[in-house]
């Protein structure tokens, strides 16, 4: 079981699927770092040096991931609100942003938009 | 609808005791039976009472787990990591529900130049197999596993290959083929063959089984210290490969010794000491690719006793294009940027040379290969070159196309081809007779019946006519 | 004379005549008009003499005079007119008076049948609701006896008959003009002549027979370079590049087209200049773009594959057939009689009927085997 920023992964699990795990961590920036510490593509986390495991935790750290990035997403959604926009409007409400119908299809917007938004 | 319906039926019946008493009757699921000779009221009681569950039944258990997410569970054990991948990739060399052939010889040193010998079907001594399976020359989508012993065929073109072969050796040259046609006409198996040779005549053989393995990213890869331009060794890889030589040519390794100090090796091995001692020192996939080079750089030495090495390589269009690897700066990376590929590509281009003879020979694949147009091209410039046709009117690269690679065409710029096509009718006979005598082709083998199965196979393509009399259950 | 009719017009005419107002609707009003909720008996209203010899004499709205000299007199004797009208109502008078009595009484008769004969054409025609089984019917060709009106006489076909009818008619009138009209066109026809050696430019023009199109003003120009005279061929691999993606390798033409101006011939007169524009331009030798490779990316050759030659079947191709069937044919024997012919079935057979049949020995079962038998009592040592 490998630990990469506190989590623990499978020894069976694709090294690129287990930065995706990541919030704010996606495929470009997976492959990107990845590459830089010469990981194939097609690694599993059993594979992996010791060294580099703790080199890849170094890097995540010091990356806007997680916590620091959901933050970054409430602050916007606070600014919006606080400015008083539309948008901040429709986040308080629960409703969607993004001008869709709110005849049907609510469901998602209902879940996800709110001020304190979980990313 | 149910309303009108009702509404209906209430209005043209006409019960007694008006709507109400219609609406409930409609609304009761259950009719009511009331006994025939019975004055008294039916009795309802059991159908009002809340019925109690039953024995829980094996759908709602179902339906439970899967709210759960979790998955039926199906009894016995899973396999373990790894055997499924093994038991893919198994090799069968043998069947015992095959017949034995009498008659079949094995291969000896000098059976497979011989030109009488083009049409038969010759064993593989068993030492060879052993040899062979290690280097994995062997495929699992080839058909061992019908037959009793694994026996090939001896068509013209090997005996023309491995005489190509031969001669070079005579003039110290290594020969630099790429064996190339349609799909399952047989390269691989051309290339086996002349393995199985290389084997028998004591030379080095150094395979790479699949080419794909080095490109598409599925092994470990580092730079290569202090290389400019860059290059990039894996390790892992190649790690197993040096195993694998070491065990396929242990008898040769062990007679052969150290010219060279080796002063970056893990391991202290001085010189004179057995090149076996020197293979087998690459415990580590650190160490691994500084070994390979000193093993390389060893028998490469000219003289000595070394033999010959045969460096073949199967699925040659995977290593003619970008891998799947990345720098550091996550610009891609060129197969020929690979150290072991570069290796490769140097002896088939002779840019480095095998001074002690021998052979590298390139097959290509065409299922699964990518298209490369650059090998395509440099290919049928090979082909119009030995048709004779003139320097300047070769096929040209057609002007403003994009994914010309002039690398690649460097590479390919000297190197032989080989094209193959169908067997002839007598080599396509003494096969199918094979296939009969081993009970596995149940038919008369004459005249009418080779001639049918080798134009179904487009005029004798050896894996169509496999597939026309060997794979099938019609007769 | 134009007073004459004009004074006939205004005899004849009945002065404002007011709107017919049918007597049905003055019937409905009748005075008699019952009242919905009452049940007191109708009563006429008493009848009231009107003293009416206060009121002025009410002007007659039908009034017709019989001769002209009857109206002017009347129209004299109004006193709202204007001297004008009154001078030239005398003065019409005048000449009235002196018409001959034949004369008058000629234009009186004229007048009397006009009437008489427009009279229906005046008369509103009322519907007589009243009338019953063609009573009041004066036309007996309106009154029939109903019975039998809509009965078929088989003697008609459906619309659709008809229409086939029709379709039939239009396929003869079609037939006709094929057969007598169409070959008088071969008077127009003009004998093909294929352009000269120095007409090498075919311009296509399009015309919408007759209407206005913003289309008809665009003219394309064809031309093959090999046929352009004086031009070497680095000169005619220059025009090519120049043309771009109008040239078409496989046809070799050089096609464009122009609607830049509002009419077909100046249209026509710029591509003409272009055409001569890009020649000069060819055998300008100053920059003849020797190292730029001619791109066909634009055009996408198909490949038209031909039947070899080789497979075509021959006599000699035939014979050798035939010739290595038999040569086939005899090995086969040959193999036989010396017994190397490999007969896939004889092998099966043959090994089945060596092989040692095998063996099951029975097994008995025991309890230990057997995983589903309950463990009852506890298992005893051996």
């Amino acid at each position: 079981m490998v630990f990469i920023l506190g989590v623990n992964f499978h020894e069976q699990k694709l090294v690129k699927k287990a930065l995706e795990t990541f919030y704010a961590l996606g495929p470009q920036i997976s492959a990107r770092v990845m590459a830089k510490h010469y990981i194939h593509p097609r690694a599993k986390m059993g594979t992996l040096p010791p060294k580099t495991v703790t080199a890849l935790t170094a890097e995540l750290s010091s990356m806007t991931i997680e916590s620091e990035a959901r933050k970054i997403v409430q602050d916007n959604i606070k600014r919006l609100r606080d400015m008083g926009t539309y948008r901040g409007r429709r986040h308080a409400m629960g409703l969607p942003v993004r001008g869709q119908n709110t005849r049907t299809q609510i469901a998602t917007a209902k879940r996800l938009n709110k001020v304190e938004r979980a990313g | 609808m149910s309303a009108p319906n009702c509404l209906r039926g209430c209005l043209v019946q006409r019960p007694a005791g008006g709507a109400a008493a219609t609406l409930l009757r409609h609304s009761t699921v259950m009719p009511a039976t009331a006994a025939h000779f019975s004055t008294s009221t039916p009795l309802h009681g059991n159908m009002m009472k809340p019925q109690k569950p039953g024995p829980k039944s094996k759908v709602l258990l179902v339906a439970k787990q899967w709210k759960k997410g979790k998955v039926a569970d199906r009894g016995g054990k899973s396999p373990l990591p790894g055997e499924r991948k093994a038991f893919r990739k198994r090799i069968l060399l043998s069947n015992n529900n095959a017949l034995p052939v009498e008659g079949l010889t094995y291969i000896g040193p000098g059976d497979l130049l011989d030109h009488k010998n083009v049409g038969k079907v010759m064993s593989i001594p068993d030492a060879a197999v052993d040899q062979l399976r290690t280097a994995e020359v062997f495929k699992p989508t080839q058909t061992w596993s019908i037959f009793r012993k694994p026996s090939m065929l001896v068509r013209s073109e090997t005996v023309d290959l491995l005489n190509r072969m031969h001669t070079a050796l005579g003039k110290e040259k290594a020969l630099r083929l790429v064996i190339a046609g349609d799909r399952i006409t047989g390269k691989s198996m051309l290339l086996l063959q002349a393995i199985t040779h290389a084997y028998l005549n004591d030379y080095i053989v150094i395979h790479i089984p699949e080419a794909q393995e080095l490109s598409i990213g599925a092994t470990e890869y580092a730079p290569v210290p202090h290389s400019d331009p860059v290059q990039f060794m894996q390790p892992n890889y190649v790690l197993k490969l040096i195993q694998a030589i070491r065990k396929a040519n242990e008898k040769l390794l062990a007679k052969m010794t150290t010219i060279y100090s080796h002063p970056d090796l893990p391991q202290n091995i001085p010189v004179s000491s057995p090149l076996l001692a020197l293979a087998n020192s690459a415990k580590e996939p650190e160490s691994a690719w500084i070994v390979f080079r000193a093993l390389f750089q060893e028998l490469t030495v000219k003289g000595h006793g070394r033999p010959p090495i045969l460096f073949s390589l199967d699925g040659l269009a995977h290593i003619m294009k970008m891998s799947e690897y990345r720098t550091a700066a996550f610009e891609p990376i060129h197969s020929h940027d690979l150290a072991l590929v570069r290796l490769f590509t140097d002896c088939l281009s002779g840019a480095v040379s095998l001074p002690n003879g021998g052979a590298v020979l390139a097959a290509m694949t065409r299922g699964n290969a990518p298209r490369v147009p650059s090998l395509d091209l440099a290919l049928s410039r090979r082909a119009a070159e030995q048709a004779g046709r003139h320097k300047n009117q070769l096929p040209q690269r057609p002007a403003f196309a994009k994914d010309y690679d002039d690398r690649v065409e460097a590479v390919l710029q000297t190197v032989e081809l080989l094209q193959l096509q169908g067997v002839s009718k007598p080599e396509a006979r003494s096969l199918m007779e094979y296939w009969a005598a081993s009970g596995v082709l149940r038919s008369l083998i004459d005249e009418a019946t080779v001639s049918e199965k080798w134009t179904l196979a487009g005029n004798g393509i050896v894996g169509e006519m496999e597939r026309a009399a060997l794979l099938t259950s019609r007769f | 004379m134009a007073s004459a009719a004009n004074t006939l017009r205004l005899c004849l005419r009945n002065r404002a005549q007011i709107p017919c107002i049918r007597p049905s609707v003055l019937k409905s009003q009748s005075p008699l008009g019952r009242r919905a909720l009452s049940t007191s008996a109708l009563r006429l209203a008493r009848e009231e003499k009107e003293d009416t010899s206060h009121l002025e004499p009410v002007f007659e709205f039908n009034k017709t005079w019989n001769s002209p000299g009857e109206f002017l007199k009347e129209h004299l004797r109004d006193e709202t007119i204007s001297p004008l009208e009154r001078q030239q109502a005398a003065e019409m008078l005048q000449t009235w008076e002196q018409q001959p009595e034949s004369k008058k009484r000629e234009i009186e008769q004229l007048r009397k049948d006009i009437v008489e004969k427009a009279g229906p054409l005046r008369r509103p025609v009322l519907i007589k609701r009243d009338s019953f089984w063609n009573a009041n019917e004066k036309d007996t060709d309106y009154v029939t006896n109903e019975f039998g009106e809509d009965d078929f006489e088989e003697d008609d076909i459906l619309s659709m008959g008809h229409g086939k009818l029709e379709e039939h008619r239009e396929a003869r009138e079609y037939a006709r003009l094929t057969v007598w009209e169409m070959p008088l066109l071969a008077k127009f026809a003009k004998p093909f002549v294929p352009p000269a050696d120095g007409e090498c430019l075919r311009f296509r023009y399009t015309s919408y027979l007759g209407e206005f199109h913003p289309a008809d003003r665009k003219v394309v120009v064809e031309f093959s370079p090999p046929d352009l005279p004086g031009l070497t061929r680095p000169q005619r691999r220059k025009l090519k590049l120049l043309a771009g993606p109008r040239y078409n390798p496989e046809k070799d033409i050089i096609k464009m087209s122009c609607e830049r101006f509002e009419h077909q011939a100046q249209n026509k007169r710029y591509l003409g200049d272009l055409v001569a524009k890009m020649i000069e331009t060819a055998k300008d030798p100053t920059d003849m773009f020797e190292d730029i490779p001619l791109d066909t990316r634009h055009h996408t050759f198909k490949a038209k594959p031909k039947f070899p030659k080789e497979w075509l079947m021959s006599e000699a191709r035939q014979q050798e057939i035939k010739a290595a069937r038999t040569n086939a044919m005899m090995l086969d024997e040959q193999r036989k009689t010396d017994g190397e012919m490999v007969d896939g079935v004889k092998v099966i057979t043959g090994a089945l009927s060596r092989a040692e049949p095998v063996v099951h020995e029975p097994v008995m079962a025991s309890r230990r085997s057997n995983p589903s038998r309950q463990q009852s009592r506890p298992q005893m040592r051996r």
